[in-house]
């Protein structure tokens, strides 16, 4: 391989994926690490971040740093990384299960206090690593293994949500259009602020519902019609459309100033690259405190 | 006036209803005495109640040094009746009571004051704060604390001092307040003895702190980079007074959504190379199980204060209890190597955190930090701390060496230890991982798991991460006597009993015709057992003192070191121990009862 092919595989992992052939993941995978090489990224400058599940294995599959949490809490520690040294560029990856389910708090609060990172959840409305059972985002009716007569209740709605939360990068993509989800995630990375994609990401194993083929006749891109994606209640309106016609692409963007520039000390400094201690603060401005 | 009484020690209690001010007001006069030269000690008496119901500050004053109190009381601050209901039994003979004759009829008591010799103001205290300003009835302590400073023959001068630099920012208020000493100093108290506090020999310019503000003094000492909490009693005023100094000590301070969130930020934070801190009471500590386990599992360094209040579940959140300390051990599922501290007082309060970042980064491990209600919250006068400590941030990877040619975040070493590296680090990218993970950190919990060579590693890597515990035994500090080493009882204690545990010895010592010391113990956990056992084989006779009703460190001891005590009291009403509680418990015992 010659010094540019080199380049655009420079995110590739030497680990062989082990998800199932067809799986929408797969679809993602390849949309983001392309363009991390395309915009120039270096993988140890980038760490990308997950939960538990069957798509919290993707920094696995990468050459970045990354840490696989535990479930549901890819979001935190996202945040006190990014907190300590926001030079690095960070994508937090994961499940439905993961963060519609025991993560959802984190994602509302992770939302409203506009981190720059970017928050992509893989949804297949289902849970697959423990092999079937229904998800916060499964469909009503959907019969599953904990659902035997079908799901009664109703799903999340995780754009809404996003915007309700305060997100300032609110997008959906369908990985069975990679073209288009390699669209939004170059705007997901170039977004100051937080930047959340749903990504359609069908379980080809265990959801045979709501199929590559359902989704394919549903999807159209907000990009392709008269949309504004900066006015929220647009944002709104479009986001509660579901069934015979599911929007993707950007729904809400906007700007406001990032948690790291507002915080007193990282908008200053970054800390990890500050000395250790206290020996550079005047003692009596410490200790007159307590006198 | 004929008589002079001169005190060695002032026992003081200041009672009343939440949001009279009570707290800030026992600040105030630990702040004086310190000033002064006299060793203060205090601790507050809280209810989770905002306004209302019955809160106190107690607190003694002293020409030596001291760390304990007494119930005993030498003076009462009665601000309602029920502070009297409650507390008037603990007025010793010839104690006094100041109390507010606006709200507080004194009639049922005044048989006993009489027979107790009790010098009784009675003072309207409403009336007059009302007087100076309408709304702030919270004057009523400042006039008090005149009629007090009258009553002992103490420098008024110095009390405006503290007042000055207290509202400096409030040129009304400080105005109001002076105004209130006065009135209170100028009242007429009637008193037929001369009382004085016994004259001081300290220095002038210690420092008056609490435990919780020590622990995050040594963090910032320590290099603290990045603390997440979420509010809770009684381990708020970490969070609190970090966020107060974050730009200062250039410490990003951040309040969590919940305690899950803190620990997993603190995770994230330490990953990027930052020393990262999260403190906590029993609720949010048991929420924090899983991702401790985490830590544990990828050799992350954290500091986890647990300030313990009496548990289970809600427990009693405003009184202290030892009784996380099992669960501490435990903590999360799995086996997972963890070092605890139990400081012993305010001053280990620094020490040990500072040795906790050192033990988390050395020996990559989590590392939990076991205060209590009663240390967190008490106050004290101590002198200036060295914050110039000796930090040690342990094995960490910057570029290939002939020790470590090619960073495997996991590497099989000799002592356990392997390399760290942070992003953005050349040539050391990995992925933690809390699944088993081999010498790179790429997890056995997939397409490896179950195959042979996943089953060597496992194995390996369970010894690599415990043989790192054995070697954090090498540095561990054995437990300590108090009194001479040969005595006939030993009292065992751990954490922050220990203060009024060795006051009950020097007392049992005076007034029993046996000889008396203590053992207390403040690295708990690895126990370091050579040490120990060492300590232990010269006891004659013991008695454990814990508060937990299963005795959880003697089932410690008796796990670890092999080791029974012969006997055991302990104290679960909440209340922070006493010296004569425990000697009264002691006599309680079998052994004892023809003493």
């Amino acid at each position: 391989m010659n010094k540019d092919e080199l380049e655009k595989i420079k995110f590739k992992g030497d680990v062989k994926p082990n998800w199932c052939p067809g799986c929408g993941d797969y679809g993602l995978l390849s949309a983001t690490t392309s363009v991390l090489s395309d915009l120039g990224y270096q993988p140890n400058e980038t760490v990308i971040i997950s939960g538990i599940g069957c798509s919290s294995s993707f920094p696995h599959w990468t050459s970045a740093y990354g840490i696989h949490m535990i479930h549901g809490r890819a979001l935190p520690a996202a945040y006190g990384l990014h907190m300590v040294n926001p030079s690095l560029k960070i994508i937090v990856a994961g499940g439905d299960g993961d963060g519609y389910g025991i993560g959802v708090g984190h994602f509302i609060h992770t939302a409203r206090r506009n981190i720059n990172i970017v928050y992509m959840v893989m949804n297949n409305q289902i849970y697959g690593l423990t092999l079937g059972q229904s998800s916060p985002s499964s469909q009503q009716g959907h019969i599953t293994l904990t659902t035997p007569s079908g799901v009664d209740e109703r799903p999340i709605n995780p754009i809404s949500l996003a915007l309700g939360a305060g997100a300032t990068f609110v997008a959906r993509g369908f990985s069975g259009d990679t073209k288009h989800l390699r669209y939004l995630i170059e705007r997901a990375l170039n977004h100051k602020g937080f930047s959340f994609i749903d990504v359609l990401s069908p379980c080809v194993t265990f959801n045979k519902l709501n199929t590559f083929q359902w989704f394919k006749q549903r999807v159209y891109k907000l990009e392709d019609i008269n949309f504004d994606k900066s006015n929220l209640s647009d944002a709104f309106s479009r986001s509660l459309e579901w069934g015979e016609k599911i929007p993707t692409g950007i729904f809400y963007e906007t700007t406001i100033p990032t948690l790291d520039e507002t915080d007193p000390v990282a908008r200053n400094k970054i800390v990890v690259k500050e000395k250790l201690g206290l020996d550079n603060i005047d003692r009596n401005s410490i200790f007159d405190y307590f006198r | 006036m004929v008589n002079e009484i001169s005190y060695p020690l002032i026992s003081l209690k200041w009672g009343g209803a939440a949001g009279d001010g009570l707290q800030s007001t026992g600040l105030l006069m630990q702040k004086y005495f310190n000033s002064l030269g006299y060793s203060v000690f205090g601790i507050p008496g809280t209810q989770s109640t905002i306004r209302g119901g019955h809160v106190w500050q107690h607190l003694q004053v002293a020409i030596t040094r001291i760390d304990h109190f007494d119930e005993e009381l030498d003076v009462l601050f009665a601000l309602n009746k029920q502070t009297l209901d409650v507390h008037f039994n603990n007025v010793k003979n010839n104690g006094i009571i100041i109390t507010n004759s606006d709200i507080v009829n004194t009639d049922e008591f005044n048989i006993k004051i009489v027979e107790k010799e009790i010098h009784l103001v009675s003072l309207p205290l409403t009336t007059n704060a009302r007087n100076i300003e309408s709304r702030s009835l919270i004057l009523a302590n400042t006039i008090a604390m005149g009629v007090f400073l009258k009553l002992f023959n103490l420098p008024i001068e110095q009390y405006h001092e503290i007042l000055k630099k207290r509202f400096a920012k409030n040129s009304k208020i400080l105005e109001y307040n002076l105004t209130a000493l006065q009135i209170g100093f100028n009242y007429n108290t009637e008193q037929d003895v001369s009382r004085r506090l016994g004259p001081s020999n300290g220095k002038l310019d210690n420092i008056v702190i609490n435990g919780n503000q020590m622990i995050a003094l040594g963090a910032a000492a320590s290099g603290l980079k990045f603390l997440a909490q979420y509010p809770i009693t009684p381990a708020s005023s970490i969070l609190t007074y970090l966020a107060m100094n974050a730009a200062k000590f250039g410490i990003i301070v951040r309040q969590a959504e919940d305690e899950l969130a803190a620990i997993n930020m603190i995770i994230g934070a330490s990953f990027g190379g930052a020393r990262a801190m999260t403190a906590s009471s029993g609720p949010g500590i048991s929420l924090m199980a899983e991702a401790f386990g985490y830590a544990s599992m990828t050799e992350t360094p954290i500091v986890v204060v647990n300030s313990m209040r009496a548990g289970p579940s809600t427990g009693i959140p405003t009184k202290m209890e030892q009784a996380d300390l099992l669960s501490m051990i435990s903590l999360s599922h799995g086996e997972s190597p963890r070092a605890i501290f139990a400081p012993r007082n305010i001053e280990e309060c620094f020490e040990l955190t500072v040795k906790a970042f050192n033990v988390a980064d050395k020996y990559q491990i989590p590392v939990i930090i076991l205060s209590d209600f009663a240390l967190s919250e008490q106050t004290k006068n101590i002198p200036e701390v060295d914050l110039n400590i000796k930090i040690n941030r342990g094995k960490i990877w910057q570029k290939p060496s002939s020790e470590f040619p090619k960073f495997k975040r996991f590497q099989f070493t000799e002592d356990g230890i392997s390399p760290r590296a942070f992003p953005p680090t050349p040539e050391a990218n990995y992925i933690l991982v809390g699944a088993e993970h081999d010498e790179e950190s790429h997890s056995l919990s997939g397409n490896r798991c179950g195959l042979p060579n996943s089953w060597t590693i496992r194995e390996k890597m369970i010894e690599k991460r415990f043989k790192k515990v054995k070697k954090l035994e090498e540095e561990l500090d054995g437990p300590e006597f108090y009194g001479s080493n040969d005595a006939d009882y030993t009292i065992i204690c751990w954490g922050s009993t220990q203060g009024a545990v060795n006051e009950a010895v020097d007392r049992l010592n005076k007034s029993t015709k046996y000889s008396w010391n203590s053992l207390s113990f403040s690295n708990l956990f690895p126990i370091p057992i050579q040490l120990t056992k060492e300590k232990l084989q010269q006891i004659k006779y013991s008695i454990m003192f814990e508060i937990n009703y299963t005795n959880q460190f003697e089932q410690l001891l008796y796990l670890y070191v092999d080791w029974k005590v012969n006997n055991r009291i302990k104290h679960l009403n909440g209340e922070t121990s006493t010296p004569n509680l425990i000697i009264k418990k002691i006599f309680q015992l079998e052994e004892f009862k023809n003493e």
